[in-house]
C-alpha cells in the first residue's frame, strides 16, 4: 500500500485492538467510493474497452451491409464507407458531455432541485461506462436518467407530467429505465460536494473567524455551488472525492481565502512568517487533526486541474458525432441521401446492374 | 388462508384419512414416484414386501425402507433437492480442484447443472444415470477425498460437541458420587461415632477422629471434580457461547464494528457561524416543535464535509484495479 | 450476476409494502433467500418505493439490518434477493398468546432484542437514512436469536429538514405524537418513538397504543403519557393538528402501568429508559446512541 495522508489507518494496522472507525473508513464503504471511483488508468481502459466493443459491432454490422447490399455502386459504396465511421472514445466521451451538460440546463428549467440534477449527471455519465452511445443514444437516456434520478432522490414527480414538461413521451421516458437501474448495478446512493460545501462554509468562519467578510462569504458560496455543478461534467468524480473536490473549487474561487484556511486548520507550512506564526498557534487550538497538509494540497492541486481540463463539446461536433451514429446505424441512409443528391442535380446515371455487380465481386 | 388444496393437503388419498380426524396422521413419499401416501397405509400395503404404487395409474415398485418424510410442501422442490443431493454427492470437486482455474470449474458445474436438470425432468434418464455411474466407477477416489474434506469441518465440530457432552456427563456422574458418598460418610460417621462411643473414654476424641476422617475421603472425589471444571473451563475447542444472551467480547456501542474516531476533525462552533438558511428555520416554530436543532445540522453539515477527504483514490484503488486489469 | 434460474420459488411469505415476497432457494450453493418480487408498474416504471429501498439497502450493510443479496431482472418483474430470516417480531409475539391472553417475553429476551433494534437503528442515523416504518412485522428474526431491520419500503435519506417529508409514514400505533400532530419536518426521533412502543409490546405482549384513527392514537398517548403544553414543547401550539381544547391528562406511572400486565420484574432503568424513548417532545427524545448507553444495557458492556 502506498503512503496515505490519512494518519490513522497506519495507528489502525499497528494497533489492532482498538478499531477506529473514522470519517474515511465511513465513505469507504459507500458505493460511490466502492464501485464508482477509478484510477484515470482504469477509467480510460473501461472506456476504450466499451468503444473497441461497439465498434467492432458497427463493423460486423457494414460488413453484413455490403454482402445483403451486392447492387451498390463503388461510389456509394466509397461513400457508405466514409460516412459510416464508428465513433472514437473521444467522440464518445463528447457527445455523452454534451448531453449531460444538457441535463443540468434542462433540469434548472423544469426547477429541479439541484441535487435531483447532480444525481441525474452522475447517473447518465455511469450508464456510459457500460453502454456505448452506439447502442444507446444518449437523446434516449438523457429524460430517462432525470426522471429516475427524481426518483431516486424523492422528489416525487408523475410520469405523465414528467413527460408534459420535458416535451417527450412517458414510453421514451420508461424505455431504458431498467437497462439504467441495471447498468448501475444498482447503486444508486451518490454523495455530492454540495453538503461538503456547506460545512466548508461553516468550517471557515469558525477557522478564519473575524477575518472573513460575511456577504463576502455569501458570494464564495454562491459561486462554488454553481462551480461545483460544472466539475460533476469532469472525471473529477471519479478520481476524488466529494469534500477533495469542493476544496479544489474553493481553491479555484479564491486562491489566498483557502491556503490561509489550510494554513490554519490543517498547519500547512508557507513561506509568509506571519501566517506561520498565526497557524503554529491556531494548530495547537484546534483538536487533532489527522491530515497531511502538504499531501492533500497536492491532491487538491491535481483535482483542480482536472476540473479546469472540463470538455466543453461544441454544438456543430455533437451535431458531426450524432451523424455518424446515424449512418452506422442505418447505412442505407448515407446511399439514399446520395441518390437524392444525384436526383437533385438529376444528371449522373446509374451504373447499370450488372456492371456494379461485378465490380463489387472483385472487392 | 384457507384454500381447496389444503383440505386435500390434509388428506391421505388412500385411505382418505383425514389429518383433522387423526392428528398424528404423517405423510411418507418414495423417491421412485414421489406420491403422498400416509405412514399407516405404508405399513399396511409394503410391510410384506415389494409392492406397487396404489396411486392409480402409476406402476412404479416401491420398497418400504425407501420411504421417508417429505420436506418440502412442494414435491417438486423435494424430488430436485433428492437428485441434487445424490448427483452432489458424486459430482463433488470444488474449485481447489481445478487449481483456481474459474472457468474450467464453471464449465465443471455447467455439465453438473444439465444432469440434474435431466434426471429432474426425465430427459434420457438412462443415459444420465449411465453417466452419472461411469463417472462414479471412475472417480472413486477423489469422491471419497472430497467427501472427507467437506466432513472434516463438521466433524470438527461434531467432536466439540461430543468432548464437551462427555466431560458434562462426567461431570454430573461426579457430582453424584460425591452427593452419594456424603450421604454414605455421613451414615457412616454417626454409625461409627454410636460405635466408638460405646467402647471408648473421651467422647470429644472419637467425633473428632470420626470428622477428620471423612473430611479426607470427600476430598479425593472433590479434587477429581475440580479437575474437570478446569478442563471444561480451558476447553480445547473454544469456549461455547453461554446461551445466546450474552454476547462475547461485547464493547460499548459499536454500529460500524469498531468504535468511530472520536477525535473529529472539526470543533463545532455554533457562535461563529452564520448561516441565514439554517437561522431562518431555527425560528420557525413548527421547526421547533418537530425537535429541529441547529447544531445536528451544523454537525452532520461538517461531518459530511470531512467524510473521505483522506481517501486518496488514485493510490487505494491502485491495487485492486491493476489487478482487473491483468 | 444472479439469474432467476438460480432460484426455486418456494412458499409465499407474505405482502411487503409494494411486493410479494417468498422463501426461496439458492439451487447452486442450498442456502435459504427470501425473494421479494415486485411488479413493474407499466405506467411508473419502477415503482419508487421499490427504488429507494435497493439504493438505501446497498448501502446498508450491519448484522441487525437485513442483507440485499441481489437484484435480478425479468420480463414484468424484479427480484430482491434478501437474507432469510425464519419470522418476524410480530408472528414470534402472537406465537405466544395463550388462548386469549398475551404473553410477553423473558425479560433477558426484551433486552437482547432491544439492544439489537437500536443497534439497526443507530446505524441507518448515523447514514443519515430514517427508517420511517418500525414495527414488528418489520423487525425479522431467525432462530440464533438475532434481529434485523427489514423493509425499507418508506425509508429515505435525509438531509437538513426540509418541508417534503410526507406525514403518512409509520403505521398508526407506532407513530410519533409529533407527526400524528401533523409535523412534516420530522428526523430520527420518529423511529425513536416507534422503538419505545415496540420494547412496550415486547414486555406486555399488547400494543401500547393500539389506535384506530389519527385522533384516537393520540388521545391515547396523551391518556398514558400526559398532555403537553409550550411550556414542556416549545412550538407545540403551531403544528398543524394541534387541539388547544383537548382535555388535560396528567402522566401515568408507565412502570406501574406496564407491571400489571406482566410477570417479569420491570426495573428502575426499563422504566427510566421507556420514559426516554417516549418523550412527547421530539427534542427530549433519546438518540439511538444515547439509548444503547444507558444503564438498562449495562450488562452488554461487561464482558
Amino acid at each position: 500500500m502506498t503512503t496515505s495522508i490519512n494518519e490513522t489507518a497506519a495507528q489502525k494496522t499497528a494497533v489492532p485492538s482498538s478499531i477506529r472507525i473514522t470519517d474515511d473508513d465511513l465513505y469507504r464503504h459507500s458505493t460511490q467510493y466502492r464501485i464508482w471511483s477509478f484510477t484515470p488508468e482504469r477509467l480510460t481502459q473501461i472506456r476504450t474497452e466499451i468503444n473497441a466493443r461497439a465498434g467492432a459491432k458497427v463493423e460486423e454490422e457494414l460488413k453484413n451491409f455490403f454482402a445483403s447490399h451486392l447492387d451498390l455502386s463503388p461510389e456509394e459504396k466509397e461513400a457508405v464507407k466514409s460516412k459510416a465511421v464508428p465513433v472514437t472514445t473521444h467522440e464518445e466521451l463528447l457527445l455523452v458531455n454534451y448531453f449531460a451538460r444538457m441535463i443540468l440546463s434542462f433540469a434548472g428549467k423544469m426547477n429541479l432541485p439541484t441535487e435531483v440534477a447532480a444525481t441525474a449527471v452522475a447517473f447518465f455519465r455511469r450508464f456510459f461506462l457500460s453502454n456505448s452511445i452506439l447502442d444507446f443514444p444518449p437523446k434516449e437516456v438523457f429524460h430517462t436518467s432525470l426522471f429516475f434520478a427524481c426518483k431516486t432522490e424523492n422528489y416525487f414527480i408523475g410520469v405523465e407530467s414528467f413527460a408534459k414538461k420535458a416535451k417527450t413521451t412517458t414510453e421514451a421516458i420508461l424505455k431504458h429505465e431498467f437497462k439504467l437501474l441495471e447498468s448501475l448495478n444498482f447503486t444508486l446512493m451518490n454523495h455530492h460536494p454540495y453538503k461538503a460545501l456547506h460545512g466548508f462554509f461553516l468550517d471557515i468562519q469558525n477557522v478564519l473567524s473575524s477575518r472573513v467578510d460575511m456577504s463576502y462569504m455569501g458570494q464564495v458560496y454562491t459561486n462554488c455551488k454553481r462551480s461545483i455543478s460544472d466539475a460533476l461534467l469532469t472525471d473529477a468524480v471519479y478520481f476524488y472525492t466529494p469534500p477533495q473536490i469542493t476544496l479544489a473549487i474553493l481553491l479555484m474561487e479564491d486562491e489566498a481565502l483557502m491556503m490561509r484556511y489550510m494554513q490554519l486548520k490543517f498547519g500547512l507550512q508557507v513561506e509568509d512568517e506571519e501566517a506561520k506564526v498565526q497557524s503554529t498557534q491556531d494548530a495547537d487550538s484546534q483538536s487533532p487533526i489527522t491530515i497531511n497538509a502538504a499531501k492533500l494540497l497536492e491532491v487538491i492541486k491535481s483535482c483542480k486541474s482536472v476540473i479546469e481540463n472540463k470538455i466543453i463539446p461544441a454544438k456543430d461536433d455533437a451535431v458531426k458525432i450524432t451523424a455518424k451514429m446515424h449512418y452506422c446505424q442505418k447505412p442505407m441512409a448515407v446511399v439514399q441521401r446520395m441518390k437524392r443528391q444525384r436526383e437533385a442535380s438529376s444528371t449522373a446515371a446509374t451504373p447499370l446492374p450488372g456492371e456494379a455487380d461485378a465490380k463489387k465481386q472483385k472487392t | 388462508m384457507v384454500v381447496d388444496d389444503d383440505e386435500k393437503k390434509d388428506m391421505c388419498p388412500i385411505c382418505k384419512t383425514d389429518r383433522y380426524l387423526s392428528p398424528d396422521m404423517r405423510f411418507l413419499v418414495n423417491p421412485e414416484c414421489y406420491h403422498k401416501i400416509c405412514e399407516s397405509c405404508v405399513d399396511r400395503i409394503f410391510s410384506l414386501g415389494p409392492a406397487q404404487c396404489p396411486y392409480e395409474g402409476c406402476d412404479k415398485i416401491l420398497r418400504k425402507n425407501k420411504f421417508k418424510t417429505q420436506v418440502f410442501d412442494d414435491v417438486k422442490v423435494e424430488k430436485e433437492v433428492d437428485i441434487r443431493k445424490r448427483v452432489f454427492n458424486v459430482f463433488n470437486k470444488t474449485l481447489d480442484d481445478f487449481d483456481g482455474d474459474l472457468q474450467a470449474h464453471n464449465k465443471y458445474l455447467e455439465e453438473v447443472e444439465d444432469i440434474v436438470y435431466n434426471l429432474d425432468n426425465g430427459i434420457e434418464v438412462a443415459s444420465t444415470e449411465e453417466k452419472l455411474r461411469t463417472y462414479e466407477e471412475l472417480n472413486k477416489q477423489l469422491i471419497m477425498a472430497n467427501i472427507k474434506r467437506s466432513r472434516q469441518d463438521l466433524d470438527s465440530f461434531e467432536q466439540r460437541q461430543k468432548f464437551e457432552k462427555e466431560m458434562k456427563l462426567k461431570k454430573r456422574q461426579l457430582e453424584r458420587q460425591i452427593e452419594e458418598e456424603e450421604l454414605a460418610n455421613r451414615e457412616w460417621a454417626r454409625r461409627e461415632i454410636i460405635n466408638q462411643i460405646s467402647t471408648a473414654e473421651d467422647p470429644e476424641d472419637v467425633i473428632a477422629h470420626v470428622k477428620k476422617t471423612v473430611k479426607l475421603k470427600k476430598s479425593s472425589a472433590r479434587r477429581k471434580l475440580e479437575d474437570l471444571n478446569k478442563v471444561l473451563k480451558n476447553n480445547p475447542y473454544m469456549t461455547v457461547s453461554n446461551g445466546l444472551m450474552k454476547k462475547k467480547d461485547v464493547k460499548p456501542f459499536t454500529p460500524f464494528n469498531g468504535d468511530r474516531e472520536l477525535h473529529k476533525r472539526y470543533v463545532l462552533s455554533e457562535s461563529h457561524y452564520d448561516d441565514p438558511f439554517i437561522k431562518s428555520l431555527q425560528s420557525k416554530k413548527e421547526y421547533i416543535a418537530s425537535g429541529f436543532r441547529a447544531d445536528l445540522i451544523y454537525d452532520r453539515m461538517l461531518t459530511e464535509a470531512f467524510m473521505g477527504l483522506g481517501c486518496i483514490i488514485s493510490e487505494e484503488m491502485q491495487t485492486t484495479q491493476l489487478s482487473s486489469v491483468s | 450476476m444472479a439469474s432467476s434460474s438460480q432460484f426455486k420459488q418456494l412458499e409465499k411469505l407474505g405482502n411487503g409494502t409494494y411486493a410479494t415476497v417468498y422463501k426461496g432457494l439458492n439451487k447452486t450453493t442450498g442456502v435459504y433467500v427470501a425473494l421479494k418480487e415486485v411488479k413493474l408498474d407499466s405506467e411508473e416504471g419502477t415503482p419508487s418505493t421499490a427504488v429507494r429501498e435497493i439504493s438505501l439497502m446497498k448501502e446498508l450493510k450491519h448484522e441487525n439490518i437485513v442483507r440485499l443479496y441481489d437484484v435480478i431482472h425479468t420480463e414484468n418483474k424484479l427480484t430482491l434477493v434478501f437474507e432469510f430470516m425464519d419470522n418476524d417480531l410480530k408472528k414470534y409475539m402472537d406465537s405466544r398468546i395463550v388462548g386469549n391472553t398475551p404473553y410477553g417475553f423473558e425479560m433477558s429476551l426484551v433486552k437482547y432484542f432491544e439492544w439489537q433494534l437500536l443497534q439497526g437503528v443507530a446505524f441507518c442515523h448515523e447514514n443519515r437514512i430514517l427508517h420511517r416504518d418500525l414495527k414488528p412485522q418489520n423487525l425479522l428474526i431467525n432462530n440464533k436469536g438475532q434481529l434485523k431491520l427489514g423493509d425499507f419500503g418508506l425509508a429515505r435519506a435525509f438531509g437538513i429538514p426540509v418541508n417534503t417529508f410526507s406525514s403518512e409514514v409509520v403505521t398508526l400505533w407506532y407513530r410519533a405524537p409529533d407527526v400524528l400532530m401533523g409535523s412534516r419536518t420530522y428526523s430520527t426521533s420518529i423511529d425513536i418513538w416507534s422503538c419505545g412502543c415496540i420494547l412496550a409490546e415486547m414486555i406486555t405482549g399488547r400494543p401500547l397504543f393500539p389506535g384506530t384513527n389519527d385522533e384516537e392514537q393520540l388521545k391515547l398517548i396523551f391518556e398514558t403519557m400526559g398532555t403537553s403544553s409550550e411550556r414542556t414543547w416549545p412550538g407545540i401550539s403551531n403544528l398543524p393538528k394541534y387541539n388547544a381544547q383537548q382535555p388535560q391528562h396528567l402522566p401515568k406511572d408507565l412502570g406501574a402501568l406496564l407491571q400489571t400486565q406482566t410477570r417479569e420484574k420491570m426495573d428502575l432503568a426499563l422504566v427510566d429508559l421507556l420514559y426516554g424513548l417516549l418523550q412527547l417532545n421530539p427534542d427530549r427524545r433519546l438518540s439511538a446512541k444515547q439509548a444503547l448507553n444507558h444503564p438498562w444495557f449495562a450488562e452488554y458492556y461487561q464482558h
